[in-house]
């Protein structure tokens, strides 16, 4: 690992340590909130501290990012394979099609179909990340050069082996930067999800919209916000010392 | 001539199989209101002969997908393609008259709504139309009639009122006048944000471009901002704002408040500038140093130089930014309504309100349908500001 490298980390290390000492002490958010906001008779949301929002937030983009990668990467690598070639076409129309949907209009026709809370969100944020994570794959498989595929065989690989020894490797980056913008639509989506019952940092916002309470609206965006630039940052750094880790 | 290569199309199998699995659901709802809970129909239940059809139909694009798909596939694909738009055509007759026949004298306040098999069968349908066009590469006429018979049918019985006793177009028919005034607030948002990202994106761009120093900064900016979930940056404005127009009462005159169109405005511009900034930034960068060289031989000036080479060169890119901006923010819209924007976004969230699925889908649907055209459009102003002869036409 290079200087520059460890220092970046390094930073970064800092970032996640100073958001998570702010977002498990209250009195910080009470005292700034209450200075900034004197006119609101109460600054903080009640439902839940806010290290409980960032969880109920977390724990969301997480269930829905592990199945999206998981179903995500292996369809990429099915529509690569001889077997899957043939519908390598349809599926990339389907993902490019479907990018085209607004992300709130998926979350909106979940709820016809799965009601109200946890499950509608899930499986929206669900299928609208699968998309970036299925272009990303198959693009970072078919940018493997053929040579080194061969070259592979030559040496008496099989076709697993290359898989996962030659072509997963050279992709990985290209993989993960699909992972990363899934993860950070997602974070911004399930901000939305707060309007359905499924919690999250959203539901500050909305309690402060409806109640006209702006320091609510401040005490769920401003952590929001760090949340999806720390996730895009950190995501970015593996990204990248992947990159440079493939010379 | 007549020989029949053996060869399966796979992905036209799967479309017919997904069809046929769509005789399986609940074709449509029928609720004696609109928030109670629903019947389902059947397509059984529904008219027999339709039924039937579209058994037939979907049996016919099964077989049609297992042989025949070598080297002379050309015809099979037209057969397919046409009796997947046939299946589309008769499964619309097939609501819209259930939907009238069930609807009929009854109580006013009921509701019919299509079910998961109706739109399976879509799906299916979608899936064999695609399977047939691959094949119809370069035959236009077929080509054109695979792709549009069922949109285009879609459009005749939407204007003869056939399907006007579906649940979402009576959601519509008592709103018509809220619709389109939500609708031209979704595209005055859409329009006024994209125009204002274009007159700040594209300086921004050829300003990373011609210096080094502002390339870093910008990018940095342009990227986090665009990480910021919509609700926070709309959220970020509300103080700000409110206390701007507190303090100068004469701005709340122009209209500048801290929720509604003002802060939407704002955070839409934020971020429709990514997309343009980058492509804008990549677009100029792709210039062929060597057509410069030839400007600047044929004595041109740096400002002719950029007119008449650089900028045409570019335009294709700084289209395409424009393009993503702009799908993007057709979806952003919706998040607006939260902030008392209005746009077709309002219907979603009142819809979620009062638990009236059909008042989502009444936001939802002309959402899509919105993305999908906006972005159609705009592929098309893409091909033709893209210059001939450069190898770049297909992108």
């Amino acid at each position: 690992m290079s200087h520059r490298q460890a220092r970046r980390w390094l930073i970064l290390l800092l970032m996640v340590a100073a958001f998570a000492w702010l977002i498990s002490n209250m009195w910080v958010w009470e005292t700034a909130l209450g200075y900034l906001f004197s006119q609101e008779a109460q600054v903080i949301h009640p439902r839940a501290s806010l290290l409980v929002l960032v969880l109920e937030h977390l724990r969301l983009v997480a269930i829905s990012s592990a199945m999206t990668v998981f179903i995500g990467v292996s369809l990429g690598v099915w529509a690569t394979r001889p077997g899957g070639r043939e519908f390598l076409p349809i599926i990339t129309d389907i993902t490019s099609f479907g990018q085209t949907f607004p992300p709130v209009a998926i979350l909106a026709l979940a709820v016809p179909m799965l009601g109200f809370g946890l499950l509608p969100t899930v499986a929206a944020l669900f299928l609208y990340g699968l998309l970036p994570i299925v272009r990303n794959t198959i693009a970072g498989l078919d940018a493997v050069s053929g040579d080194l595929v061969g070259v592979a065989y030559g040496m008496g690989m099989s076709r697993t082996q290359t898989l996962f020894r030659v072509e997963v490797p050279l992709a990985a980056s290209v993989i993960i930067a699909g992972l990363r913008i899934s993860i950070v639509i997602n974070i911004g989506t399930a901000m939305i999800g707060a309007v359905i019952g499924a919690g999250g940092l959203g539901s500050p916002i909305i309690a402060g919209l409806v109640q006209d309470n702006l320091a609510y609206i401040i005490e769920g965006a401003l952590p929001a916000a760090m949340l999806a630039v720390l996730a895009d940052q950190l995501l970015t750094g593996i990204e990248d010392s992947l990159k440079t880790g493939g010379d | 001539m007549a020989q029949r290569l053996l060869g399966r199309n796979n992905v036209a199998l799967v479309g017919s199989v997904i069809g046929l699995s769509s005789l399986f659901f609940s074709w449509l709802t029928l609720r004696p209101n609109r928030l109670a809970a629903g019947t389902h129909i059947s397509l059984w239940d529904s008219a027999g002969w339709a039924a039937t059809a579209i058994i037939i139909l979907w049996l016919a694009c099964l077989v049609s997908s297992l042989s025949g798909w070598g080297k002379s596939g050309n015809r099979r694909a037209i057969y397919l393609g046409m009796t997947a738009n046939i299946i589309v055509v008769v499964a619309l007759v097939l609501v819209g008259l259930t939907a009238t026949l069930l609807v009929g004298d009854q109580s006013p306040l009921l509701r019919v709504s299509l079910g998961a098999g109706f739109w399976i069968t879509l799906a299916g349908a979608y899936i064999a139309i695609f399977a047939a066009r691959e094949r119809l590469r370069g035959r236009g006429a077929w080509r054109n009639a695979v792709s549009w018979t069922a949109l285009a049918a879609f459009g005749i019985f939407l204007i003869t009122g056939l399907l006007q006793n579906l649940s979402i177009w009576q959601e519509f028919s008592g709103r018509e006048s809220r619709f389109l005034q939500e609708l031209g607030q979704h595209l005055f948002l859409l329009g006024g944000s994209v125009a204002t990202g274009v007159l700040l994106g594209i300086p921004l761009g050829i300003w990373a471009v011609r210096s080094k120093g502002a390339e870093r900064p910008i990018f940095f900016i342009a990227n986090i901002t665009q990480t910021v979930p919509s609700l926070a940056l709309f959220g970020f404005l509300i103080p700000p704002l409110s206390a701007l127009s507190f303090a100068f009462p004469a701005l709340r005159e122009l209209g500048i408040r801290g929720v509604g169109t003002t802060p939407a405005l704002i955070a839409l511009t934020i971020y429709s500038l990514l997309p343009i900034v980058r492509n804008t930034y990549v677009g100029l960068r792709q210039v062929d140093p060597a057509a410069v060289d030839a400007g600047l031989g044929m004595g041109m000036s740096g400002f002719q130089i950029f007119r008449k080479i650089e900028a045409p060169l570019a335009a294709p890119l700084v289209l395409q930014g424009v393009r993503i901006a702009s799908v993007q923010v057709v979806g952003l819209v919706a998040v607006a309504a939260l902030i008392g924007a209005g746009g077709l976004g309002w219907f979603i969230f009142q819809g979620i309100g009062q638990a009236a699925p059909d008042l989502i889908l009444l936001g939802a649907i002309p959402i899509i349908a919105l993305a999908l055209m906006v972005d159609a459009v705009m592929r098309a102003v893409v091909r033709l500001a893209t210059p001939k002869g450069t190898g770049k036409e297909s992108q």
